[in-house]
């Protein structure tokens, strides 16, 4: 009776150190993934908050076609790639080229847009890389 | 009488190993399921937090092209978004409009890139819409527009 207990005891917890040891290499790895994902989230959440941009100035070189020169100055405490940007002009997404690859906090960086034809009022919308927006409205 | 408490010992033996290994074969089957069934969890969950999009229009000035209306929805994420009919669902107005009537220009988006929504112009009217992109996971939208 005595050796009866002992070995269903034995085989019991035998299983239990396997739950233990599937719980500690399948889950735990898992968590910590999700952790991380959530430390980025959370970072993702503040770098938004503290992203803004400011159109300063808009140019445009004479003639037809033409190009517009986008002043855009970062007004906030995040450094944001220019290559991550978007432009918007009359609703119309564009190519651009910049002179910067980064524009640092409280520095400006121009966006030239080539080949336009519509003069007058034009609006324009800057999309940052994490999505933060600005519009302006210039004669040009 | 010897041989019956030595038959008996070895009864009580195997019908304690017997029970002792289904209880065991029972937690190993429960914490295997729990186990995967939590590490799909934390990967849904993980998938959902690194998905985000946006839609980045003009709203006053939505371009028009050969009867399609485009809308730019741009990753704001951090992982690409698969861009199809059956990982997208869209509703203007709170109507879900026809997996027929809208496609994408390219099947996936990477981080910090633009996708253009083509929505067929007959969807909408001239006047004020709203509009409301579901993506993978459940992951959405809103924009308010004018046509």
């Amino acid at each position: 009776m005595g050796f009866s207990t002992t070995a269903a005891v034995a085989i019991i917890c035998t299983s239990l150190l396997f739950s233990i040891s599937l719980v500690l290499t399948s889950v735990l790895p898992s968590i910590s993934d999700l952790n991380d994902s959530y430390r980025l989230f959370e970072k993702k959440l503040i770098e938004r908050k503290e992203t803004e941009i400011d159109i300063t100035n808009v140019t445009s070189t004479s003639g037809t076609p033409f190009n517009l020169s986008i002043e855009v100055k970062n007004t906030g405490s995040v450094t944001l790639e220019t290559e991550d940007f978007t432009i918007i002009i009359n609703g119309e997404m564009h190519n651009y080229s910049c002179s910067e690859p980064y524009l640092f906090p409280g520095r400006l960086v121009n966006f030239t847009v080539t080949g336009l034809t519509e003069r007058g009022e034009t609006r324009i919308k800057v999309v940052t890389g994490n999505g933060i927006e600005r519009y302006e409205v210039w004669s040009v | 009488m010897g041989f019956s408490i030595t038959g008996s010992h070895l009864v009580f033996f195997i019908a304690a190993v017997a029970v002792a290994g289904v209880v065991a074969g029972i937690l190993s089957a429960i914490t295997m399921n729990l186990g995967t069934s939590l590490s799909e969890k934390c990967r849904k969950m993980q998938e959902k937090m690194d998905i985000d999009f946006k839609v980045i229009n003009d709203p006053s000035n939505i371009p028009n092209e050969s009867g399609f209306y485009e809308f730019y929805i741009k990753n704001i994420g951090e992982r690409e978004i698969i861009t199809t009919n059956e990982t997208f669902s869209l509703l203007i107005d709170g109507n879900i409009i026809s997996k027929d009537s809208y496609h994408f220009s390219t099947d996936s988006i990477l981080p910090s890139e633009v996708a253009v929504l083509y929505v067929e112009a007959s969807v909408l009217t001239q006047g004020n819409h709203k509009m409301k992109l579901v993506g993978p996971h459940a992951v959405e939208d809103e924009f308010e527009f004018e046509i």
